[in-house]
This record gives structure tokens, C-alpha cells and sequence, in this order.
């Protein structure tokens, strides 16, 4: 026989509530609350001025070089990474608010912001690809635009440093996407225990 | 005068997170142990339930209780602390851990923790979906707003808890903990 009495879920219950030990003091948990909101606000703050500062020395540089090629792909880097910014916040826009949802919302929740992430993945390559776009003439430009050949070594450089930099985003493009395909098959079997499936 | 008002704001959240920290801090406790039996780690999802519980506090225009809103945080924070810990393969609380057997004690006190002991280890060993209505109706809340909590129909709430409470009684019954 398996099936409990109330009264055996009432005794349940008492022995649930003896377990009261344990529990940090309310002081070492509001320190700690205390510490992550801090740090989460410097990470925040350092991101936009981080971000602020890059593009804001690549409009400065368009706005002030003396040559026009570099002005035009100043200028451009500066709209690819505003489009970026932009685009960001469209595919986040109402996914990233806190989580005193039900159980079964903050569910549905965490699927959307799992479909976002492979947005944003899919318009990541989409940026990087716009960038390859015009960093590619733009080398070959800051390398043969001149009345001088240029050095093996500054050849090296130049698309070597393209090269590599491209390898990485696409190292990390494709890490993230993979990443992001386990999480939401991991989601889903979540979603399915949840749910009682 | 902005200031001011900004700082009584302040001043209002943070007593009222200490005065919720209060009143619920055993129940999320107790939340946090069924849904991980490691010590470390479970102090780990008891502080990150509180985090969120302060980030999500100005957001709560008392369109639920207060406990209803402290155990929505807390489920979905413990959801999110399950697929972390799948992310990285690490079993944390998925009913590996057999029932501690339940042995003669002359102590009562012993006896009791014994008790607790077997019915926090059975109730990890519950698939999420019962775990948490069973959790929900130890903490004692209602069917109506166990729904509340979860987001789902009173019936759905009825139909889960009755298959958690058998599954439970099973286990117990296995463990030599009920009669």
C-alpha cells in the first residue's frame, strides 16, 4: 500500500519544518547580496565605457584623418559597430527582465532568450562577415596604397594579424553555437521534467 | 528633493529584503536542499536566491503574496542552478544518493533528523515537475497558490501532488520509514 493519509502528509510537513539549521546569518547573505550587485554594476560600466571609448576613437579618427580612404573605413567600422549595438538590442529587447515569473513563464523565458542567443549568433556572422568586408581592402590599401612597396615583414603583419583575428571570431562564433545548441536541447529535457512529460 | 526620495526608496527595499530574509530564510533553505544535496553548493543556491530575490524586489507591485513571490524566485532560481550543474555533467541532486535506511535510535532527536534525513533524500529523488508542487505543499501552501507559484491549473497542481505524495510514500516505504 502506497497511498499517504493526510495524516501522514501532515507528519511530512512537521518533519519538514524541524530542519531549520544551517542558514547563514542575514548580515553574510546582505554582504554578499551586497558584493554582487556592486560587482555586477562595475562590470556593466566598464562594458559601455569600454565600448564607448572604442567607437568613439574610430568616429574621432573618421571624422579627423587627413585621407579619405581611412576616413571611409573608419567611418564604416563605426556604422558596422553601431548597427551591431542596434541589432543587439532588438533581438534582446524584453528578454533579459528579472526572473519572479512563474515557474512555467520563466520556463517559456529561458527558451525565447535561448531562440535570441541563436540570433544573435546568426547575426554575429553576419557582422564579422561585414567586417572582413572592409578590413580586407582596407589592408591592402594601408599596405600597397603607398608610392613605396611594402616590408615582407610588414605584409606579415598586416594580413596575418587579419587572419588571425578572423580565425578567432570564427573559433568563437562557432564554440558559442555549439554551446548554445547543448543548452537548448539541455532546456528542453528541463522544460519536459518540469512539465511532467 | 529627488535625492531624498531616491534614498527613502533605498532605504525601503533594503528593509523590506531584511524583513522577507527573515521570515523566509529556513523555507529557502529548505527549498535549496531539495534541489541540491551538496553543502558548499547549496549555500551557493540559498545566496544566489537572494541575489535575485534584492535584484527582482523593485520590479514586485504586490500583484502576488510576498511568499508567492520569494518561492517563484527561488524555484527559478534553483531551475537555473539544475541546468548549470547538467551543463557541466556534475550529478548534484538527481536522486543518485540512496535513502539513508531508517535504523533504531534511542535518541529522539537523532530519530528526528534520521526522518528529515530519508524525506529530503526521497524528495530529490523526484522528477522537478512533482518536486517542486510537493516542496511547495511541505512549505505548506495551497493547491491555488502552489498554481500561483508554478503557473499552472489547480487540477494540474492536484494531479502532480498526488502522484509526488505516492511516489514519496513508495520510497519512504522502501527506506523502512513508514509503516
Amino acid at each position: 500500500m502506497t497511498t499517504p493519509t493526510d495524516h501522514e502528509l501532515q507528519q511530512w510537513i512537521d518533519v519538514w519544518h524541524a530542519d531549520t539549521g544551517e542558514t547563514a546569518a542575514p548580515e553574510a547573505i546582505r554582504a554578499h547580496v551586497r558584493r554582487r550587485s556592486i560587482l555586477l554594476r562595475v562590470w556593466i560600466a566598464t562594458e559601455i565605457v569600454l565600448c564607448l571609448f572604442l567607437l568613439g576613437f574610430v568616429v574621432h579618427r573618421a571624422v579627423t584623418h587627413p585621407d579619405l580612404l581611412e576616413k571611409l573605413a573608419m567611418a564604416l567600422l563605426a556604422l558596422i559597430a553601431a548597427s551591431a549595438g542596434a541589432l543587439s538590442w532588438w533581438n534582446w529587447r524584453g528578454a533579459l527582465r528579472a526572473a519572479a515569473e512563474t515557474t512555467a513563464a520563466f520556463l517559456a523565458l529561458s527558451a525565447e532568450r535561448s531562440r535570441r542567443l541563436r540570433r544573435a549568433i546568426s547575426i554575429g556572422w553576419g557582422i564579422l562577415a561585414a567586417e572582413i568586408l572592409v578590413f580586407v581592402p582596407w589592408v591592402w590599401y594601408r599596405l600597397y596604397g603607398g608610392l613605396q612597396p611594402p616590408s615582407a615583414a610588414a605584409e606579415r603583419f598586416g594580413w596575418g594579424l587579419l587572419a588571425g583575428m578572423t580565425v578567432l571570431a570564427v573559433l568563437f562564433l562557432a564554440g558559442l553555437h555549439a554551446w548554445a545548441r547543448r543548452e537548448a536541447r539541455l532546456l528542453d529535457e528541463l522544460r519536459r521534467e518540469v512539465e511532467g512529460e | 528633493m529627488e535625492g531624498i526620495i531616491d534614498e527613502r526608496m533605498a532605504d525601503e527595499r533594503e528593509a523590506r529584503y531584511l524583513r522577507l530574509l527573515g521570515e523566509h530564510e529556513c523555507a529557502v533553505h529548505r527549498l535549496a536542499a531539495s534541489y541540491e544535496r551538496e553543502p558548499a553548493r547549496r549555500q551557493d543556491l540559498v545566496q544566489e536566491i537572494w541575489l535575485a530575490l534584492w535584484q527582482a524586489l523593485p520590479a514586485f507591485r504586490g500583484d502576488c503574496a510576498e511568499r508567492t513571490f520569494v518561492f517563484r524566485i527561488a524555484h527559478n532560481r534553483a531551475v537555473s542552478h539544475v541546468q548549470h550543474w547538467r551543463r557541466r555533467r556534475t550529478e548534484t541532486l538527481d536522486g543518485s544518493e540512496p535513502i539513508p535506511a531508517a535504523t533504531p535510535d534511542p535518541e529522539h532527536a537523532a530519530t528526528e533528523r534520521q526522518r528529515r534525513e530519508r524525506l529530503q533524500a526521497a524528495v530529490l529523488r523526484l522528477p522537478l515537475g512533482l518536486r517542486q508542487a510537493i516542496v511547495l505543499r511541505l512549505e505548506g501552501l495551497s493547491q491555488r497558490e502552489i498554481g500561483d507559484v508554478l503557473g499552472i491549473s489547480e487540477n494540474n497542481v492536484a494531479v502532480r501532488l498526488t502522484r509526488a505524495r505516492a511516489a514519496l510514500a513508495l520510497q519512504l516505504e522502501s527506506s523502512g520509514d513508514r509503516s
